[in-house]
C-alpha cells in the first residue's frame, strides 16, 4: 500500500516499468463520441481519488483536482501525458493489476468502464472546466509566499530513537511510507564525517582515537563544540557563501583584470560565520553596509557581496555596462536571498511565478545610484602604518597628474558639449524626474558622447603639459608598484544613499565604469521591456516584488514596529532601529530599507532557503530540493513542516547558523550510518526519507586540502591576500586562498566542479567524473608530491621500517583504520613490484586516490 | 537498486559520466526530467565537429564579401542611402571607406569569389559554403565570442563543443570528446567552458607540443608499479563499493581510473606527428616555418577526427586589425590559408569530410571604414554583416548565403544569427535544437537559448 503511494508521489522506474507492461496488456480502450468533464470525470475523480488527493493540503501530497498538477507544472512529475493515455501514470496507477500498486489503496478499484473513461479523457487531449475545478493555484497560495507558522513537534512512537527535534519529523515522515531508518554510524565514520562536514579537512587518526575512547554521554557534543568553535569552521562555510554570491577576484568578461582588495571580503565572510554572525545583521551589512548610520570598515568590507558583479571593462556603452552589473546583482540576491528565478523577468513577466518586469525594475532601482568599487578604509592602524611605509611625495606627484588629467577630462567635455544642438542641450540639462521616457532616451544617447577613454582624455592634455604627465604617470606607476596600496577594500558603494562621504579611488581598465556621483544621483529607473537599455518603458521606484508584498505587508516603515530586528547585533544596529522608528517612511527608498525588509522575521523566504540551504549542504540535498528556486516550479519540500519548523526555530534563535548546525549534526538523522538495510534501498531509493546517509565526493577544495592534511603539509594561515597565480599550484595553503581569477581556476578546483566563472549564484556543485581526475590525481606534480611527502613523514615517525608496519601506517594516516587482511596483502604485493619509485609513496599515493579517501560517508 | 547499469552509463558519454550521476541522483526531481543525454532526433549528416576560430574577427570585406563599390567610394564616407540601415551601435563609424587592398577571383567550379589573401583555399572552393550575412550586435569581442560559440553574451552557458559532447558522448573513450587548441596568447576559457553543465563536459585545453594534461606517468614510476597501482586501487575500491551498496557514481569513479589508464596508453600515439608521412606533413605546411604551427594543430586535428573525438575547436588569435590591416591580414592567412587546405583535402582523400563539419569564423567582421588615427589604416569592429563558412558534413559547398550591403557594412538579404548557426550545426549532427536540453531551474536550457532557425540552403 505504501508502494502504491510511492507510485504517485515519486517516480519509481522499476515499478513503473511492471505497470507499463501490465497496462500494455490490457485489453484496447475503446474510444468514446463525446466527454463531458464536469459529468463524467469531476464525480469519478471525487468518488476514487479527491479523499487524498485534493486540496493545498492533500493528504498524499499530490493534487488531482487542479491541471497544472496533471501536466507537471506545479513541481512535480506530469501525471498524465496529453493524447497518450497508456504512458500516463495517472492511468498506470489506477490500472495496475499487482493490488499492492493499484490506487486507491484501499475500496474498489475503478471499474473498467471508469478506466477506460479516464483513459479516453486523457486521450481527447484533458479537457478541462475551470468554473468546475481550478487550473492552477493563485501564486498568493504557494507555500512558499505563505507566512512561517511554526509547527508542533510531531510525537512518534519510537521516542528513544530521536535526538533532537528534527528527528521526530524525519521519523514520523518515515512511519508515513514504512521505511525506517540505518542504524548509527561507527564513531570512526561519524568522526570523519564531522570533521570534514564543519571544517572541510579529515580529523587525525589522534583525533579518531581520542573521540573513540570518549565515553562520557556528551562526547559528540563536546566535538561538535570543538569543531564549531574552531576558525576551521568559518573557512569551510564560508566557502559555501562565497559559492552563493559568485565571489572571485577578477572582473571576468574580456580584460578580466583583477581585484586585489577583492580578498578582505572574504575574510569578513569567514569571520561572520565563526563568529556566528546573526544571519539577519550578516545579510544587511552586506546589502546596506556602506549606507547604515555609523561608519565601520567592517560595513563597508560587507558590500563586496554585491560588488563581486562581473564587470565588462571593454564596454564602450555605459549604460549597457552599468545596467550588465545591476541585472547581475538583483539575479544574484534574487536566487541566493529570496530562493526566486527574478532573472526571467528581465525581459518579461515571469512565466511562471507571479514576478513581473516591474517588479524586477523596482528592485533594480535599490542599486541603481552605487557602483562596485575600490574604496578607503578607515582603519586608523592601517592607514598609520600605510603612512610609515609611503613616500612622501607618492602623494602630490600623484594629486599632480590627477590635475592635468582632470582639467583635460573637463577640457573635452565642454567640447563634447558645444557640439551638441540647444534641443540637445535642453534634454540633457533636465532633471531626469522631469523628462519623459523619449526624453530619457535621448538624453541617454547624448551622454554616450560624454563616455570617453583615457586615452581619448589624456590627448587633450596642453602639449607643453604632455611630457610632464608621462613623466609622471610613468614615475607614480613604477612607485605605486614598489609602495603598499592605501588600504581599500572592492566594495558597493552609493555616494547618494550612505551617510557616509568616502574616497573612492580610481578604478582600472580600459573603459572602466565611471564614478560620477552626480550622475548617479539623477539615476532614474525604467522598466525596459526585453532588457534593452534602449528601450524604456514607465518609470519605477525602488520596490519589492508585488506577491511578497501582499505577504509582508508594504511598508518598510511598518518594520520598525516589528520588535528584535536585529537581536544580538551591535550597537549600531539598534540604533538603526531606533532611528527607522522615528521616521515611518511611506515607501521603500534605499537599501537599507531593502535590508530591514528582507530581515524581517516573519519574511516567508529568506529564512527558509537559508535554513534549506545549510540542510543542503550536510545532507548533499535540500529539503526543497532546488536550494535556488522556491518557486512555483521549484520542487516542493519533502518535510514541509520541518522546513517550516526550522525557520521558525532559526528566526527565534537569534538568526543562529550554528544553533542549526547542531540541531542537524547532532540528530540522530544525521548520525545514520551510510550503509542501509536492502529494504532502504527499494523502499527509499533515492534516499528522501533519509533512512540512510547518503555518501558524497568531497568538493575540490575539500579534496586538495584532505592531500595536504594527510601529508602533513597543510599550511594553516589564515587570511590575507590570496596566493598569487603563479604560486597557486606549488602552494600549500587551504584552497580557499588560491587567487580567484575567473575562467582560470586552480587545476584541482577546475577539474573536480569547483567554481570557474562565477557568473551567477551557485546553489550546489556539480559532481562529474572523468578520467582526466584520475589522471591528475596519480600523474600530477601536486599528487606526487603529496604522497612524497607523506612516505617521508611516516618514515621519520616510525622506527619499525618493515612493510607491514608502514603500510599499517600508512593507512592509519589517509584511511584512520588499520588494514584487515585482504588489503594488507593486496598493499604487501603493490609494495613488492618492482620499480624505481619508493614503494611507500606508492601505497601512499594510491590510498589517497582510494574511493574512500574521496568521499564522506 | 539503481537505474542506470553500469554498461548505460558509460554509453551515455565517454568522459562524462556527470549528466548520468546526476540523473541518478536527481531522477526523482523534475530537475531532469527525462532521458539527459538523447540520441539522434534525424538522420544526421555529420558526426564530428572542427571550428576553425578566428579571434579578433577577419574582415570579411577583405576575405570571403568582395566589395567593388568599397574601392569606387574609397575615402569617402558610407552613402546616405546605406548608412540609413547600419545597425547604431558603438564602433560603427560611418567615415572614410577603406577599399580592401586585396584582389578577388572567382574560384573553382563554382566561382566563388575569394580574396587572394587565400589561394590555397580557394582550391576548395566547391567545398565551402560561405555565409555572408552573419549578424549580432556586439562589437566588443569577449561578449561576441561568447554569443558566437555559446549563445550568450555573457560566458555562462555550455559552449557548443560542451553540448555536443553532452548530447552525443564521445565515440573514443580513450581521448577526451572535446579538444582545444590555441595559437596566439589570448584564451577565454568560457568559450569552451560546460557552462551550467556538469565539469567533465568542458573542452580540454591541450597543448599541441605537449598533448593533455597530467597524461604522462611521472618518470620515477615504472609502468609495472602503475599497473599494480591501478590493480591495487580497483581492488580496494570494489570491496568498498560491495559493502556500501552500489552506486552509479562510485562505480563511475572506479572506472575512470581504467579509462584514464588506456587515455595514457593511447592517446600519446594520437598526437605524435612523426607517424604522418612527409607528403601529408608538407600538405599542411608542418615544413614552413610560417604555416607550421597552425599546420601542426590541424594535422593533430585531422588524427583525433580519425580517432573519434567529436569537437575539436582551435582557436588562432591576433585577427584584430585595428591598425595596418595589411599587415595583419597578410600575416595572418599566410599562417593559416595552406594548412586550412591541406587539411580540407587531406580530410577528403580519406573519406573523412563527408561526416566531420568544418566551420570558419570570427567573433564578428571589420568596418568597411578605416578607423582613425592609425598611421597604416586598419578596420575597427563590425558584427552587423560579416562572414563565415562551412564545409563537409553534408553541407552543399560551392554555394554562398546570404549577402551585406553594396559596401559590407551590413547584412540585408537572409540574416544569420549566431543561434541560428548553432540550430544549424545542430541539425547537421542529427540533433534538434528543442530536443537536446539541460533541466535547470525549471527551465529547459536549450543549446540556441530561445531558439534559432535552421539554415536549411546549407545543405542543398
Amino acid at each position: 500500500m505504501r508502494q502504491t503511494q510511492s507510485i504517485l508521489c515519486w517516480p519509481n522506474i522499476p515499478v513503473l516499468l511492471g505497470i507499463w507492461l501490465v497496462v500494455q496488456a490490457a485489453p484496447a480502450v475503446s474510444a468514446e463520441p463525446s466527454l463531458d468533464f464536469g459529468r463524467q470525470i469531476v464525480p469519478l475523480l471525487r468518488e476514487h481519488c479527491f479523499r487524498c488527493h485534493e486540496g493545498r493540503d492533500a493528504p498524499a501530497g499530490i493534487r488531482l483536482d487542479l491541471l497544472a498538477e496533471l501536466k507537471g507544472e506545479t513541481g512535480g512529475d506530469p501525471l498524465v501525458v496529453i493524447g497518450k493515455s497508456a504512458q500516463s501514470r495517472l492511468l498506470k496507477a489506477i490500472s495496475s493489476r499487482d493490488e499492492s500498486l493499484r490506487m486507491p489503496p484501499e475500496g474498489q478499484p475503478l471499474a473498467p468502464a471508469e478506466v477506460a473513461l479516464i483513459a479516453h479523457w486523457i486521450d481527447a487531449g484533458l479537457p478541462w472546466d475551470a468554473n468546475i475545478l481550478p487550473e492552477r493555484d493563485s501564486p498568493d497560495e504557494h507555500w512558499a509566499f505563505q507566512p512561517v507558522k511554526r509547527p508542533a513537534i510531531p510525537r512518534t512512537k519510537e521516542e528513544g530513537w530521536a535526538r533532537t527535534p528534527i528527528d521526530r519529523f524525519i521519523r514520523a515522515a518515515q512511519h508515513a511510507r514504512g521505511v525506517a531508518p540505518a542504524k548509527e554510524a561507527s564513531r570512526r565514520t561519524l568522526a570523519r564525517r564531522l570533521f570534514l562536514d564543519l571544517w572541510g579537512l579529515p580529523p587525525s587518526s589522534a583525533d579518531v582515537a581520542a573521540f573513540e575512547a570518549d565515553e562520557r554521554p556528551d562526547a559528540v557534543e563536546r566535538l561538535v563544540d570543538r569543531l564549531l568553535d574552531d576558525p576551521k569552521y568559518g573557512e569551510r562555510w564560508g566557502r559555501h557563501w562565497l559559492d552563493v554570491a559568485r565571489w572571485a577576484e577578477s572582473e571576468g568578461f574580456e580584460s578580466n583584470h583583477s581585484r586585489p582588495f577583492a580578498w578582505r571580503y572574504r575574510d569578513y565572510v569567514v569571520q561572520a560565520f565563526n563568529d556566528d554572525k546573526p544571519f539577519n545583521w550578516f545579510l544587511t551589512q552586506q546589502v546596506a553596509g556602506d549606507e547604515l548610520p555609523d561608519y565601520t570598515d567592517e560595513n563597508l568590507i560587507a558590500t563586496g557581496f554585491l560588488a563581486a558583479a562581473r564587470i565588462s571593462s571593454n564596454e564602450e556603452d555605459k549604460w549597457l555596462q552599468k545596467n550588465d552589473v545591476t541585472v547581475d546583482i538583483v539575479n544574484m540576491v534574487g536566487s541566493a536571498l529570496l530562493g526566486l528565478t527574478l532573472h526571467c523577468a528581465q525581459c518579461h513577466d515571469h512565466k511562471f511565478d507571479p514576478i513581473t518586469a516591474s517588479d524586477y525594475y523596482a528592485l533594480h532601482a535599490f542599486f541603481a545610484r552605487g557602483l562596485p568599487l575600490n574604496v578607503e578604509l578607515n582603519d586608523a592602524a592601517l592607514r598609520r602604518e600605510h603612512e610609515q611605509l609611503t613616500r612622501p611625495e607618492y602623494a602630490p606627484a600623484m594629486a599632480l597628474q590627477q590635475t592635468f588629467f582632470e582639467e583635460a577630462r573637463k577640457r573635452l567635455m565642454s567640447a563634447v558639449r558645444a557640439q551638441l544642438t540647444p534641443e540637445e542641450i535642453y534634454v540633457y540639462d533636465l532633471p531626469p524626474d522631469a523628462r519623459t521616457p523619449e526624453e530619457e532616451l535621448l538624453a541617454r544617447r547624448i551622454s554616450l558622447k560624454f563616455q570617453k577613454s583615457t586615452g581619448e582624455i589624456e590627448r587633450q592634455i596642453d602639449p607643453a603639459d604632455r611630457k610632464l604627465y608621462d613623466e609622471l604617470k610613468k614615475r607614480n606607476g613604477e612607485l605605486a608598484k614598489l609602495l603598499p596600496p592605501v588600504p581599500q577594500t572592492f566594495a558597493f558603494y552609493s555616494p547618494v544613499t550612505s551617510p557616509h562621504p568616502l574616497q573612492v579611488l580610481p578604478s582600472i581598465g580600459f573603459y572602466p565604469l565611471p564614478y560620477e556621483p552626480q550622475e548617479l544621483a539623477r539615476q532614474r529607473t525604467y522598466v525596459m521591456p526585453r532588457g534593452d537599455v534602449y528601450q524604456l518603458g514607465p518609470p519605477v521606484s525602488p520596490g519589492i516584488p508585488e506577491v511578497l508584498r501582499r505577504a509582508t505587508g508594504d511598508k518598510a516603515g511598518e518594520l520598525a514596529k516589528t520588535e528584535n530586528v536585529y537581536p544580538s547585533a551591535p550597537a549600531d544596529a539598534s540604533a538603526d532601529v531606533e532611528t527607522r522608528a522615528s521616521k515611518v517612511v511611506a515607501a521603500f527608498q534605499s537599501r537599507r530599507d531593502l535590508a530591514s525588509w528582507l530581515t524581517r522575521p516573519d519574511h516567508p523566504l529568506v529564512p527558509r532557503v537559508w535554513v534549506n540551504r545549510i540542510w543542503q549542504w550536510h545532507f548533499g540535498r535540500g529539503l526543497v530540493a532546488t536550494a535556488d528556486d522556491f518557486g512555483v516550479r521549484g520542487a516542493r519540500p519533502t518535510h514541509p513542516e520541518l522546513l517550516h519548523w526550522l525557520a521558525a526555530e532559526f528566526v527565534e534563535s537569534g538568526w543562529s547558523t550554528k544553533h542549526v548546525h547542531r540541531l542537524i549534526v547532532l540528530s540522530a538523522t544525521y548520525r545514520q550510518s551510510a550503509e542501509a538495510t536492502p529494504a532502504s534501498y527499494q523502499l527509499d531509493p533515492d534516499n528522501r526519507w533519509l533512512t540512510r546517509f547518503a555518501p558524497r565526493r568531497l568538493e575540490a577544495e575539500a579534496i586538495r586540502d584532505a592531500w595536504l592534511q594527510a601529508s602533513g603539509e597543510l599550511d594553516l594561515t589564515m587570511g590575507g591576500p590570496s596566493v598569487p597565480l603563479e604560486q597557486r599550484e606549488t602552494s600549500l595553503r587551504r584552497s580557499l586562498y588560491l587567487f580567484q581569477r575567473r575562467g582560470h581556476a586552480p587545476q584541482a578546483q577546475s577539474l573536480f566542479d569547483g567554481p570557474q566563472e562565477c557568473a551567477s549564484s551557485t546553489s550546489r556543485r556539480e559532481v562529474s567524473t572523468s578520467p582526466l581526475q584520475s589522471l591528475y590525481l596519480l600523474n600530477s606534480a601536486f599528487s606526487v608530491d603529496r604522497a612524497r611527502a607523506l612516505a617521508k613523514k611516516l618514515r621519520t615517525e616510525h622506527a619499525d621500517a618493515s612493510p607491514e608496519s608502514l603500510i599499517r601506517a600508512a593507512f592509519e594516516a589517509i584511511l584512520l583504520r588499520g588494514p584487515d587482511a585482504d588489503e594488507m596483502a593486496a598493499a604487501v604485493q603493490l609494495w613488492k613490484t618492482g620499480g624505481q619509485a619508493d614503494a611507500l609513496e606508492i601505497v601512499c599515493q594510491s590510498l589517497l586516490n582510494l574511493n574512500e579517501f574521496t568521499y564522506l560517508e | 537498486m539503481s537505474m542506470l547499469s553500469r554498461r548505460q552509463l558509460l554509453q551515455s558519454s565517454t568522459l562524462g559520466f556527470g549528466a548520468a550521476a546526476l540523473a541518478a541522483l536527481l531522477r526523482d526531481d523534475r530537475l531532469l526530467a527525462a532521458d539527459p543525454t538523447p540520441r539522434r532526433h534525424r538522420a544526421a549528416t555529420a558526426d564530428q565537429v572542427v571550428f576553425l576560430f578566428l579571434g579578433g574577427g577577419p574582415g570579411h570585406v577583405d576575405t570571403f564579401d568582395p566589395k567593388p563599390d568599397l574601392t569606387k567610394y574609397h575615402g569617402q564616407d558610407v552613402p546616405e542611402s546605406i548608412a540609413r540601415h547600419v545597425p547604431q551601435i558603438a564602433r560603427s563609424p560611418l567615415q572614410n571607406l577603406l577599399g580592401s587592398p586585396w584582389k578577388f577571383h572567382p574560384a573553382g567550379e563554382s566561382g566563388i569569389q575569394i580574396s587572394e589573401l587565400f589561394p590555397h583555399v580557394a582550391r576548395c572552393a566547391d567545398d565551402l559554403c560561405v555565409i555572408r550575412s552573419c549578424r549580432h550586435d556586439s562589437p566588443i569581442h569577449a561578449p561576441a565570442e561568447y554569443l558566437s560559440t555559446t549563445g550568450s553574451l555573457l560566458g555562462d552557458r555550455p559552449s557548443l563543443g560542451a553540448w555536443l559532447t553532452y548530447g552525443l558522448g564521445s565515440e573514443n573513450h580513450n581521448l577526451p570528446g572535446f579538444v582545444v587548441f590555441k595559437t596566439g596568447e589570448t584564451i577565454r576559457p568560457p568559450a569552451t567552458a560546460a557552462g551550467f553543465l556538469p565539469a567533465s563536459y568542458q573542452g580540454i585545453f591541450v597543448d599541441v607540443e605537449q598533448g593533455i594534461p597530467h597524461l604522462a606517468r611521472p618518470e620515477h614510476i615504472s609502468a609495472e608499479q602503475r599497473r599494480a597501482q591501478l590493480d591495487f586501487l580497483n581492488r580496494l575500491n570494489r570491496r568498498q563499493l560491495a559493502a556500501q551498496g552500489e552506486t552509479s557514481e562510485l562505480e563511475a569513479r572506479i572506472e575512470s581510473y581504467e579509462l584514464g589508464f588506456r587515455m595514457q596508453m593511447s592517446a600519446p600515439e594520437a598526437f605524435d606527428l612523426t607517424h604522418e608521412t612527409t607528403e601529408t606533413q608538407n600538405l599542411y605546411g608542418v615544413d614552413n616555418p610560417q604555416t607550421s604551427e597552425y599546420a601542426s594543430i590541424l594535422l593533430t586535428t585531422r588524427r583525433l577526427i580519425e580517432r573519434g573525438v567529436r569537437f575539436v575547436q582551435i582557436r588562432s588569435g591576433g585577427w584584430d586589425a585595428h591598425s595596418d590591416l595589411l599587415g595583419n591580414h597578410t600575416g595572418k592567412c599566410g599562417a593559416t590559408d595552406r594548412p586550412i587546405a591541406g587539411f580540407l583535402h587531406d580530410l577528403k582523400r580519406r573519406g573523412l569530410l563527408e561526416r566531420t563539419l568544418v566551420i570558419w569564423g570570427g567573433e564578428f567582421g571589420r568596418t568597411p571604414t578605416a578607423q582613425r588615427g592609425a598611421a597604416k589604416p586598419g578596420r575597427d569592429h563590425s558584427p552587423s554583416g560579416y562572414s563565415m563558412w562551412l564545409a563537409g558534413g553534408g553541407v552543399q559547398g560551392g554555394q554562398i548565403i546570404g549577402a551585406t550591403d553594396p559596401v559590407g557594412y551590413a547584412a540585408i538579404e537572409r540574416p544569420v544569427h549566431p543561434h541560428d548557426l548553432h540550430a544549424t550545426i545542430l541539425h547537421a549532427l542529427g540533433l534538434d535544437q528543442h530536443r537536446l536540453y539541460y533541466e535547470r531551474n525549471n527551465r529547459r536550457e536549450l543549446v540556441t537559448v530561445n531558439g534559432g532557425h535552421v539554415v536549411s540552403e546549407v545543405f542543398g
